[in-house]
């Protein structure tokens, strides 16, 4: 019964559905006041229907009825109660992790190195987390933000990847901006809480200093916790200058050394702790599990499920309007059929499906993916031959995403298989289902390519002879359609041959120059293009693979954009202490 | 207006393959052939369509002409046509300052360029040069659960960090005791005077296994298509094996010679104790008894001396001559005396 006092309604203005019956009521009475007042007194017995005594029972039948059906749509429900440890909600916590790339990250007292390991430590960390926003910042001499919080982790990864070199041109480490930058990254936004991760190799000369130590006291004063993943060790290593030789300081390799005393004590200070790094996911865990407790809008635990009633007020209300009919109701044989119905109605209203049996992620194994295969499955089949390597598993996520439809990946996928195969016959398979998927996509001319290339390799092939002449009727016709746009639509060329005699096809081969033009870098000399064409519209396959070369070449430098952004953002201040 | 010129500063450019294949690079040269009277040389932005471009090195040389000693000044671009056919290349022009005259712009000939169209099927990213893989050793043995890297360079040309990470993918998969992370892919230009176009991926795989055991590192294979023929090939780096231990083990082993030196520096002291020992008591007890014996006067300290001699079957004859020279009715003589002392000392010698 105590549950009964946190019923809620989730649409509580459905209940105003209740009135319509009682106006429905007061229109009925009207009406027959009105039939009343027409008629005289003795033609009243023809005037209005004779009801039986029954029907007012039947009236406060349906009056029910109305009310739960009412009440049904109003949808009753309790709150479900479920322990913290078990929630899978999301906790939004923006997190800022503060990324050193200063040169003494490239000491090797942590293997490979530090640089290293913080980037394959900030690459686990947001599998560890449980959905906190994550955002990127990195200092040396200088600091900026390089990406704000984000729950998509492919984007953090990405901006990780790209983020070591961005201040190459700023030596030294400048704990105290970078600590200014991160904040600064992390507005208070709604009630969630914010933190900073710092990873850090926490040099003495960085981490003692009056400008850290306001910095920290900002963080603390504005409810920021600071998180350290110490990387480095107390005996400490000598810095590479890059050149096969260590930095000097007076003369002598610089030992570069963990301040450990003094990261914990910033930690300390602010609410957050401090973490050594350690082989395996141990320090991860120990600082997810900090960041866990940090509070988070809304707090995981009082959680936004409901346990949904509505079914109960709609299945009586259901039953009174049967009963209101029962009468009339005869039961036959058919109607038998409505038993099971019924059953099937509650059943599936109540049903709910096992989430630890659909978050259960299967191995990927060779065996695993075909059996996958083998009962049909080819979603699951195509997920899991993805996570194999080797020119059969290519074949097999090719062939599964072929059966689901997918024609653009499985020809992708196909393309891998025969480029990485090492025997003509593996070669042939891929190229025969690299033509099928191609012709399916309405590529018809790669088609072609692939199925003479098969022929070429596998000169008795009857499938891959017939599929080439399929190919190439739906090439002919494509050429044809596009030379003649002006075609009555109904008009379906017959013999290919005679066609071919009277037009000239301006559909470009693949080794002749096209008429796209990509910007700057677009097609070569001697081209023609069609006169009113869309230039942008009218990308050939050279151009495609124009653009994506083009594409593939810009994309190897991002840098250039990501300092830009960094520059726009960070103080232009010389760094006044060690150059690493 | 017409541009300025000058008569003893010239112009030139070419490129080594006319007939490349689509996206393949060919070297563009432009070589500026100056009196010495240039101050500054500049070049003007350039994008030829249909091309991609590559900027390389710039180098300088004295040579001597007919008229003199001038300075030749080559600029290097990596030029890779995007489309099959003829294309006409206009070379950069270039700025030039000069002295007494100003300033001055020099344009070279436009140059011929004939694409050879590749495989259709083949995807942008396979790279169009022949590629040769360099494998650092990778290391012995390594923890488990600890990161550890291994290096390889590429070496090849209009190579691109997305195509190769791309194909590299297609080798690396995680496996539940094998994490892969992403390949870290560094690339290097200009790394052979002789050889302009040629480039440099530095590439770093970084691996993390959980369990202990023999690890087989993946194969890696690399398509690229060959500039000779235009056939399709592999650069295949084969897949290495080392051992995963226990990370205390690992970092003990170093000092097991060590540690089995000074275990068997200990057994072998003690074993030789134990043999030595012995022996070395019984000979110093035997010299004490033979000194005793040397010194014995009279038959009664012989006696006292030999109760502490072990005895055995062949001293019973000396034991009685013994008893009797100490109890016997007759006093020994000292003749008699001195050969007893002396068969006790034989005795005594041969123990």
């Amino acid at each position: 019964m105590n549950e009964l006092t946190q019923l809620q309604w989730q649409w509580p203005w459905a209940f105003l559905l209740m009135f319509l019956p009682l106006a429905g009521i007061l229109l009925t009475l009207r009406q027959r006041s009105r039939v009343l007042d027409y008629a005289d007194s003795a033609l009243h017995p023809w005037a209005l229907l004779d009801r039986p005594q029954a029907g007012l029972g039947r009236l406060g039948l349906h009056l029910a009825a109305w009310l739960l059906l009412a009440a049904a749509l109003a949808g009753p429900r309790l709150p479900v109660t479920s322990s913290n440890a078990t929630t899978p909600d999301r906790h939004d916590v923006r997190v800022m992790t503060l990324l050193d790339v200063s040169d003494s990250m490239q000491a090797t007292d942590i293997a490979p190195s530090r640089a290293e390991r913080a980037r394959l430590k900030l690459h686990a960390l947001p599998d560890a987390l449980a959905g906190e926003s994550l955002g990127l910042a990195v200092f040396a001499g200088t600091a900026g933000v390089v990406m704000p919080p984000s729950t998509d982790p492919a984007v953090f990864r990405y901006a990780l990847e790209h983020s070591e070199h961005l201040l190459d041109d700023a030596p030294g480490s400048e704990l105290a901006v970078a600590l200014d930058a991160a904040a600064r990254g992390l507005p208070n936004i709604g009630e969630s809480a914010r933190a900073i991760l710092l990873i850090s190799d926490g040099e003495t000369d960085m981490v003692r200093g009056n400008e850290v130590l306001q910095a920290v006291e900002k963080l603390r004063e504005a409810g920021i916790p600071l998180f350290v993943l110490g990387l480095g060790t107390p005996q400490g290593a000598p810095i590479p200058n890059g050149a096969g030789g260590f930095q000097q300081l007076d003369e002598q390799p610089f030992q570069s050394r963990m301040d450990s005393s003094a990261l914990a004590e910033m930690a300390q200070r602010t609410g957050g702790i401090f973490v050594p790094v350690s082989d395996g996911d141990d320090d991860l865990r120990t600082l997810v599990k900090a960041i866990h407790a940090l509070p988070s809008h809304p707090a995981p635990g009082t959680s936004r499920t409901w346990n949904e009633l509505f079914y109960w007020p709609l299945l009586l209300g259901l039953g009174l309007l049967l009963l209101a009919y029962v009468p009339r109701f005869s039961f036959k044989a058919q109607h038998a059929a409505l038993i099971p119905t019924c059953w099937l109605l509650a059943h599936s209203l109540t049903f709910t499906p096992d989430a630890q049996a659909a978050t259960q992620p299967p191995v990927a194994s060779p065996s695993a993916a075909y059996a996958a295969w083998q009962r049909g499955d080819f979603v699951q089949a195509q997920l899991l031959y993805a996570r194999l390597p080797g020119t059969q598993a290519r074949m097999g996520e090719g062939a599964a995403a072929y059966r689901r439809g997918d024609f653009n990946h499985a020809a992708q996928a196909f393309t891998s298989a025969w480029l990485l195969s090492d025997s003509d016959p593996a070669r042939a398979n891929a190229l025969y289902n690299l033509g099928n998927a191609e012709l399916q996509a309405g590529r018809s001319e790669r088609a072609v390519a692939a199925y003479e290339q098969v022929l070429r390799l596998r000169p008795d092939d009857e499938n891959a002879a017939s599929n080439l002449w399929l190919a190439q009727q739906q090439a002919e016709q494509k050429r044809m359609k596009k030379s003649r746009p002006e075609d009555p639509p109904g008009r379906k060329p017959t013999d290919f041959a005679r066609y071919n005699e009277d037009v000239t096809p301006d559909f470009p081969p693949d080794d002749t120059p096209s008429g796209g033009d990509l910007s700057a870098g677009g097609s070569g000399a001697g081209q023609k293009r069609p006169t009113g064409e869309p230039a942008a519209l009218n990308l050939s396959e050279a151009d495609r693979l124009a653009a994506e070369k083009k594409m593939e070449l810009l994309d190897d430098q991002p840098a250039p954009a990501w300092r830009a952004m960094l520059r726009r953002d960070t103080p232009e201040r010389k760094s006044e202490g060690l150059p690493w | 207006m017409a541009p300025l010129t000058h008569a003893d500063i010239s112009i030139r450019a070419h490129i080594d393959n006319p007939n490349p294949w689509v996206r393949e690079e060919v070297l563009l040269t432009v070589e500026v052939v100056d009196d010495r009277s240039i101050i500054e040389q500049t070049t003007v932005p350039w994008a030829p369509p249909g091309v991609s471009l590559r900027p390389l090195h710039a180098t300088e040389e004295r040579i001597q002409t007919a008229e003199g000693i001038r300075i030749l000044r080559r600029q290097h671009w990596a030029i890779m046509p995007l489309y099959a056919g003829g294309l006409t290349l206009q070379a950069p022009t270039i700025d030039l300052r000069v002295t007494g005259q100003g300033r001055l712009s020099l344009t070279p000939d436009a140059l011929k360029l004939n694409a050879r169209a590749l495989n259709p099927l083949l995807p942008a990213d396979v790279p169009v040069s022949v590629l040769q893989l360099k494998l650092a050793p990778p290391p012995a043995a390594v923890p488990r659960g600890r990161p550890f890297n291994v290096n390889f360079s590429i070496l090849g040309s209009g190579l691109s960090v997305r195509g190769l990470r791309h194909w590299l993918d297609e080798s690396l998969r995680s496996t539940g005791d094998l994490r892969i992370y992403p390949p870290d892919i560094r690339l290097i230009d200009n790394i052979d005077p002789t050889q302009p176009l040629l480039q440099q991926a530095d590439v770093r795989l970084t691996f993390e296994s959980q369990a202990s055991g023999q690890l087989t590192l993946p194969s890696l294979i690399l398509p690229y298509v060959n500039p000779q023929d235009g056939s399709i090939q592999h650069a295949t780096l084969p897949a290495s094996s080392m051992r995963i231990e226990h990370p205390l083990w690992l970092a003990l082993r170093p000092w097991l010679p060590w540690a089995a030196g000074l275990a068997l520096f200990i057994v072998t002291i003690l074993g030789s104790w134990r043999i030595a020992h012995p022996r070395w008591q019984a000979a110093k007890q035997r010299r004490a008894w033979l000194r005793a014996l040397q010194a014995a006067d009279s038959p009664k300290a012989l006696r006292q001396i030999w109760q502490h001699i072990p005895a055995t079957p062949r001293a019973q004859t000396l034991t009685q001559q013994l008893d009797a020279a100490c109890y016997g009715s007759q006093p020994i003589s000292a003749t008699a005396f001195s050969a007893l002392k002396a068969r006790l000392i034989e005795h005594c010698l041969r123990l």
